[in-house]
């Protein structure tokens, strides 16, 4: 039961977060772009792009924020696996639920927060200071990712969970 | 809290929950934002634990300089699977091949060489495993020295600028990248060469690891040699421009892609699934980078909250000892770190405590001191027990090598390493000699 809903999670989010993390990539192909033109316009014909800088750290937002889910359902966050793998199967799988429960738990507060900041930030209206983008938007994209490496790890208890039980 | 509780109490309570969730496995990221956000939730109460963390995770990844890691990962990517760094190995072979050991001597070239468009050890390791081990083994050079050059040689792009390393070191200590960039320089030739010398005295008096490989003609090695000219283009640019001023270390991630990518299109050997990949990867690094940087600043908002600098300052100086003891003390926690732990885990873990440390009380330079600690975690990632490049290359030659093989061959390389080391803890002027010279009075 378990099992089958792990598996049936796992079908749904992997390729959402793939998806969501090819829109980071996407943003950080146009920083890099923006960046370059910026300096050749700056050094061949003296007229700096208005609001580089702002755009890089707003975007870098983004990227992180996308990116992250997709490299936590592929296991790249690094782990210290000096202990655990020597384990036996079924403590490994009781350690891995616990593990999962906590990042899930620390990962939802902190997307949680995120969106609080997001809502505070958007009545405050602010924005940046050259263009004057509003800076909300970013901040929810931002939960929003969040949301999506707590879902991740969410189904990874249910792994983990299955695991334990087989 | 109604409880009185001490800072230094709640510090080893951050540290020790940090340390226990590690160890169980978390995500080095995610122990370090939940040991945090409970420490500070201790001290300051739960409002504050929660704003305090929603406000530095949007801080953090909003920081402009932190632009640049994304961006130089993509880099050395990008040259990976543009072929750039087999073009080195193909150079220096032509003109080192046929010294003793001089396959891995070019080797060992190749990977500082690549170094200087690449910023990863893991990614180094691996471009060089597939270019260099294969005629390795057609010359029959002894897989001792063979993986153990190309696990000590992946390291060198770390020394070498641009390196992920230094930006890491500049963003947490607030040291400027630009100095730390060309600090790295000398130490990374240097290295290189006692390397180098190491190689050539080892198959020297042992030529059973390396038997003779052919010469080439002066004609094949001059045009061998343009192989090596795109590295040496993209070097120029990238880190030429920074010092000329053309645009700052930030902007260099951005001119990097940029020219990696119209070398690698010039070269065709760029495709475009090569392409979407590099991509698809330096994703996947910034990402797991990012979760550890944004871990790290939680932490040490609640290292500050806890005043535990100031304690274990004053403990330090308590202290009657040289202060190199001191250092080489850090030091070698550094090099027990590094066996187990990625060097952007180790400097992010360690630098808010020990920086202040060293820097305002025993008076090292804040760049040295970067250099120092870099090449000491290097040393830690080849050693055994649990060195984390020679377990990758393990894995990338599909087990068919002993683990135990590998490590006896970096054997030889960590000894060189620990002696540049020396040199470098006790001539500052090797590391400092280019900073001073680009910028007088920093």
């Amino acid at each position: 039961m378990i099992t089958r809903a792990a598996t049936f999670f796992n079908r749904i989010v992997f390729p959402i977060s793939r998806v969501v993390s090819s829109i980071g990539l996407f943003i950080l192909a146009l920083i890099a772009i923006m960046v370059v033109a910026s300096i050749i316009s700056r050094r061949l014909f003296g007229t700096p792009i208005a609001g580089v800088y702002e755009l890089t750290s707003l975007g870098l937002v983004l990227v992180v924020f996308l990116t992250l889910g997709y490299c936590a359902a592929s296991d790249g966050h690094i782990i210290l696996d000096i202990v655990v793998f020597r384990l036996r199967k079924r403590p490994r799988a009781i350690i891995g639920v616990i593990i999962n429960m906590l990042n899930t738990a620390i990962l939802g507060v902190a997307s949680w927060q995120l969106w609080v900041q997001a809502v505070r930030v958007q009545k405050m209206s602010q924005t940046s200071g050259v263009l004057a983008i509003p800076i909300y938007p970013f901040v929810y994209v931002a939960a929003l990712g969040g949301f999506l490496i707590t879902v991740v790890y969410l189904i990874k208890v249910l792994n983990s969970l299955s695991e334990a039980i087989e | 809290m109604d409880i009185e509780i001490s800072l230094t109490a709640v510090a080893f309570i951050g540290v020790g929950l940090f340390l226990v969730l590690m160890v169980l496995g978390m995500p080095i990221g995610t122990a370090m934002l939940l040991s945090a956000f409970i420490g500070i939730w201790i001290i300051r109460g739960i409002p504050a634990a929660l704003s305090t963390t929603g406000f530095v995770l949007f801080k953090t990844t909003s920081t402009h300089l932190l632009s640049v890691i994304p961006l130089f990962i993509w880099m050395g990517l990008l040259a990976g699977a543009g072929g750039i760094s087999k073009d080195a190995f193909a150079t220096l072979y032509k003109w080192l091949g046929h010294l003793p050991g001089g396959l891995a001597i070019a080797a060992t070239g190749a990977c500082t060489a690549f170094g200087a468009v690449c910023g990863s050890h893991i990614a180094t390791a691996a471009t060089m495993c597939s270019a260099a081990l294969p005629e390795m083994r057609r010359y029959k050079y002894s897989d001792t020295l063979s993986l153990g050059c190309i696990a000590s040689g992946g390291n060198l792009g770390y020394l070498i600028p641009p390196s992920a390393a230094f930006i890491i070191y500049g963003f947490i200590t607030e040291t400027s990248i630009g100095i730390l960039f060309i600090a790295g320089i000398i130490p990374g030739l240097l290295l290189t060469l006692l390397f180098w010398i190491q190689i050539y005295i080892q198959c020297r008096i042992n030529p059973v690891l390396a038997p003779q490989a052919p010469a080439f003609s002066w004609k094949e090695k001059l045009v061998a040699t343009k192989g090596i000219a795109g590295i040496m283009g993209v070097f120029i640019i990238v880190i030429g421009g920074i010092y000329a001023g053309f645009f700052t270390p930030t902007e260099a991630g951005a001119v990097g892609v940029a020219a990696v990518l119209l070398l690698s299109l010039i070269g065709r050997k760029l495709t475009w699934k090569g392409f979407i990949n590099s991509l698809i990867e330096a994703g996947k690094v910034t990402a797991m980078i990012m979760l550890l940087i944004i871990g790290a600043k939680l932490f040490t908002s609640l290292i500050t909250l806890t005043e535990m600098t100031i304690s274990l300052a004053s403990l330090v100086e308590g202290l009657t000892v040289n202060r190199y003891v001191i250092l080489a003390a850090i030091l070698a926690v550094y090099v027990i770190l590094g066996f187990f732990m990625d060097i952007f885990a180790i400097l992010i873990v360690s630098l808010p405590i020990v920086f202040p440390i060293v820097v305002s009380q025993l008076g090292f330079d804040p760049i040295q001191f970067g250099v120092l600690s870099v090449l000491t975690i290097m040393i830690g990632s080849i050693s055994p027990p649990f060195g984390v490049i020679v377990f990758a290359l393990y894995g990338m030659v599909k087990n068919e090598v002993p683990l135990f093989t590998i490590f006896r061959g970096c054997m030889p390389f960590i000894a060189v390493m620990v002696i540049c080391l020396i040199l470098l803890a006790a001539f500052p002027q090797i590391s400092l000699f280019l900073p001073d010279l680009a910028i007088p009075y920093r």
